[in-house]
């Protein structure tokens, strides 16, 4: 062992600009911390925490041990090129032990900066700050901002010029702006540092340079455009992230090798993480909820009836004990391709096309990323017509594909119109980096999920829907259907979602007796669209209502509390056409229909 | 400064708990720690219980006490005398919290190393030679030893003390029996004289009137 088990530790780096300030992320986040603290992992009571917040200088937080009498002080450094640590202990304190200085601390935190009138965020001196003050131990650093880091290095200008989002710039806008970030990210994962970005700002944040470095850390990066404290769902849905997140149970200092038989070799990796010598894959911290991917590639023939995979984590557990998990695959082979088709998982491959998707994007473009899944669809359904379909098949006939993959085009379509990857020009590029970081990292019961959004027609749902099954006591679901229009009917109430957001679309012509149910309110102009949160009424309806979206709202392995938006048929255009880009069967502007797209399919391989 | 602590089973040299060292720049020790496990590798039962090894700018204290080793890389400009006593307060603290687990066999390595927080507490403590609590521990040290010295001499004083008693007495008694040697043989002289007086008084007369009678 090289060294003793890693404690866990958290350095926590608050933006306090006037934007965070302003927009409550500073309160809102030392609440939810303060709440939290029961939550974090700290069984072996080794748990570390260290705060710095940042606006146009660095302020430390020592937080004395309990026999001092001294309440938390806060030390202010305000050079920025060569960040140091003004105290060598007491920065980074056991939480079991300082809890009432942390506590403190926390309850001040949005005093202190009340009246801060600093524009500038000089984040990048402060997560080289925070690495020197971790960086022998390892750990975690959770980076809080609101505003565009705009000193020292790291320093990033606003580029989303509207102009831009043309097809040439647009690949430029996704990737990093400023090369600290990924070289930072390279010496955090070699000292065992992990960073989180959690991004708030209303306005352009580069998201796809600041997601650099969660990316090469095995962090995660969380985007919040335009929140807002003040809008209730708003606070709780970071709330609900953000104290989950820090409740996981995270592994730490992992390292993940996967090994098969003779004649298979791993060809790359997919994932937030770094690869180290092509095939050790580093983990600073191991998180529960994203999915990994590797590319196997067959380099011999194989010839034997089985190849085995093995793969195996090292890493250490958040409670401190060291410890390999390791799982073994043994799959059979055949030299028939219909077997190979017949044996094939539209889900696996799905997410597989996804990160492999979200790759190409950011380095090749969003034309390429795209073009890489339509093509691929098409060789796999052009070679099932060559080599397995044995009649003859004039060009007039219908396009044939295994029972196992009948759904793969309509995945394949859903995942090409993807907002992270939709051939648009309306779509901001934050917006874009931060889909295309989900679509790398969801597992792949979520990432379905994301891209074929869930849809369910509430006003039609059957008696078991929205109550509590008496065997099993978990609420019903009323059925899913087709994300097409043509279900969407005039008088409906119908809920689309996508694990990050959901829509209560409500018909033009809803009878009031449904809004009053719902609503509580007597006709549909009185409703309110936009974000909301349902109001709990007395009326069973509204129960049931009420039922589905929270049990939808609970998900095992996932952090995400989606918000719900409110969209009216006659209402707001925007929120409408929003809602509807979801409806992936129908056409779109410049998407294609499903049927479209089949039939473009089946020229092509004809 | 202390660098860095280890404490490791005499037996089988199984890892039990170490500091996770978060001050500044620990690259350095790799060097030292892999002398450490060298120090750790060659101590057995019958070694020095406590010894400190010098190594370029740093020295390895370490303390083999209930059948572990404590063991922690310090400055050299760290005064032995602290180390030692910091060893000792860590034997202390982790018997009392760990003892009766230490000898199980399926320990697994780092198994007590929630032991790091006291580690981290104490050296805090000990860290700053100068501070006036670990002058007052050396004093306190030094003040032990020379009541222990006063003890002795005290002893001492005491043991001379009957010495001279012993002395005083004999001398007495040897003056005492010379007197009475003295005495005694005065008396026996007395004695003889008395016995033999009359005798020698008539011999005389007798002799005196022989000379008077026949001489005239």
């Amino acid at each position: 062992m090289v060294r003793p088990p890693q404690p866990l530790v958290y350095v926590f780096l608050i933006d306090v600009s006037v934007n965070a300030v302003a927009s409550g992320l500073v309160a809102t986040t030392a609440r939810t911390i303060l709440e939290s603290l029961d939550r974090i992992p700290n069984k072996d009571k080794r748990t570390r925490l260290a705060f710095i917040c940042v606006n146009s200088s660095l302020h430390y937080f020592a937080v004395p041990p309990p026999p001092a009498a001294s309440e938390p002080t806060m030390l202010v450094v305000s050079d920025l090129d060569e960040p140091f640590l003004p105290v060598p202990h007491n920065l980074l304190v056991p939480l079991a032990e300082c809890r009432s200085g942390i506590e403190s601390l926390l309850n001040k935190l949005n005093d202190m900066f009340a009246n801060s009138t600093s524009t500038t965020n000089a984040m990048g001196p402060a997560l080289k700050a925070a690495h020197k003050l971790i960086g022998n131990v390892g750990g975690k650093i959770i980076c809080l901002m609101a505003s565009l880091p705009n000193v020292g290095p790291g320093k990033l200008e606003p580029r989303d010029d509207k102009k831009s989002l043309s097809a040439g710039a647009e690949k430029s806008l996704l990737q990093t702006q400023n090369s600290f970030y990924k070289s930072f990210a390279v010496e955090c994962s070699k000292s065992q540092v992990s960073i989180d970005m959690f991004l708030f700002s209303s306005q352009y944040q580069d998201v796809a340079s600041l997601s650099n470095l969660p990316r090469y850390t095995s962090g995660q990066t969380y985007f919040y455009p335009g929140w807002n404290a003040g809008r209730s769902e708003d606070a709780i849905k970071f709330a609900h992230e953000f104290s989950e997140h820090l409740s996981m149970e995270i592994a730490l200092e992992a390292v993940l090798r996967v090994r098969a038989s003779n004649g298979i070799r791993m060809n790359t990796f997919y994932g937030n993480f770094f690869t180290r010598s092509s095939d050790l894959c580093a983990f600073p911290s191991f998180p529960r909820d994203q999915s990994y991917c590797v590319e196997v590639a067959i380099d011999e023939t194989i010839s034997k009836p089985f190849v085995s995979l093995q793969a195996a984590v090292l890493h250490t557990t958040s409670n401190g004990e060291r410890r390999i998990r390791v799982m073994t695959l043994a799959i059979p082979t055949t030299s028939n391709l219909s077997d190979v088709y017949a044996s094939a998982d539209q889900i696996a491959l799905t997410s597989f096309y996804a990160q492999r998707a979200a790759e190409k994007a950011l380095s090749s473009g969003l034309q390429d990323a795209r073009d890489l899944v339509g093509g691929k669809l098409a060789e796999m359904l052009q070679t099932y017509r060559k080599e397995l379909m044995t009649s003859n098949v004039g060009a007039s006939a219908p396009l044939q594909f295994c029972a196992n993959l009948r759904l793969l085009p309509l995945l394949f379509l859903a995942l090409i119109k993807h907002v992270g990857l939709r051939k648009s020009a309306q779509i901001p590029s934050d917006l874009r980096s931060a889909a295309l970081d989900l679509l790398g990292t969801l597992p792949a019961k979520y990432l379905i999920q994301y891209i074929h959004a869930d849809f369910f027609c509430l006003h039609d749902m059957p008696e078991t829907a929205g109550r509590q099954d008496k065997e099993t006591g978990e609420i019903g679901l009323p059925p899913k259907m087709n994300l097409s229009s043509e279900r969407l009917e005039r008088h409906g109430l119908y809920l689309i979602d996508d694990g990050q957001t959901q829509f209560l679309w409500v018909g033009r012509d809803a009878v009031p007796q449904l809004i009053l149910d719902v609503w509580g309110l007597p006709a549909l102009e009185h409703v309110k669209t936009g974000k909301t949160t349902l109001p709990v009424l007395e009326t069973e309806f509204s129960q049931r209502v009420n039922a589905i979206i929270a049990k939808l709202r609970e998900k095992k392995g996932s952090t995400v509390w989606p918000n719900l938006y409110v969209v009216r048929e006659d209402g707001d255009p925007s929120l409408k056409l929003w809602a509807s880009t979801f409806l992936i069967e129908d056409r779109a502007d410049q998407g294609q229909s499903y049927m479209e797209f089949l039939t473009n399919l089946r020229e092509r391989i004809s | 400064m202390i660098r860095s602590t280890t404490i490791v089973r005499l037996n089988d040299k199984l890892p039990l708990a170490a500091s996770t060292d978060d001050s500044q720049d620990q690259s350095d020790l790799a060097k030292y720690t892999t002398e450490e496990k060298e120090i750790i590798r060659k101590l057995n039962g019958t070694s020095e219980p406590r010894a400190s090894i010098e190594s370029g700018p740093y020295n390895h204290h370490y303390l083999i006490a209930n059948g572990l080793i404590y063991i922690t890389i310090c400055e050299k400009s760290y005064p032995r005398k602290l180390a030692f006593t910091y060893l000792d307060e860590l034997d202390r603290e982790f018997i009392n919290s760990y003892g009766h687990r230490i000898d199980q066999p399926d320990l697994r390595p780092f198994a007590f190393i929630n032991f790091d927080n006291f580690i981290q507490k104490t050296k805090r403590v000990y860290e700053d030679s100068r501070t006036s609590v670990n002058l007052d521990k050396l004093n306190s040290e030094l003040q032990d030893v020379t009541r222990v010295m006063t003890k002795n001499i005290e002893d001492l004083l005491y043991r001379g003390d009957s010495l001279d008693r012993m002395t005083n007495l004999s001398s007495s008694l040897r003056a005492e029996s010379s007197k009475y040697r003295k005495a005694a043989k005065q008396i026996n002289f007395d004695a003889m004289i008395r016995q033999y007086a009359p005798v020698v008084g008539a011999s005389l007369i007798f002799v005196f009137l022989v000379y008077w009678i026949f001489l005239r």
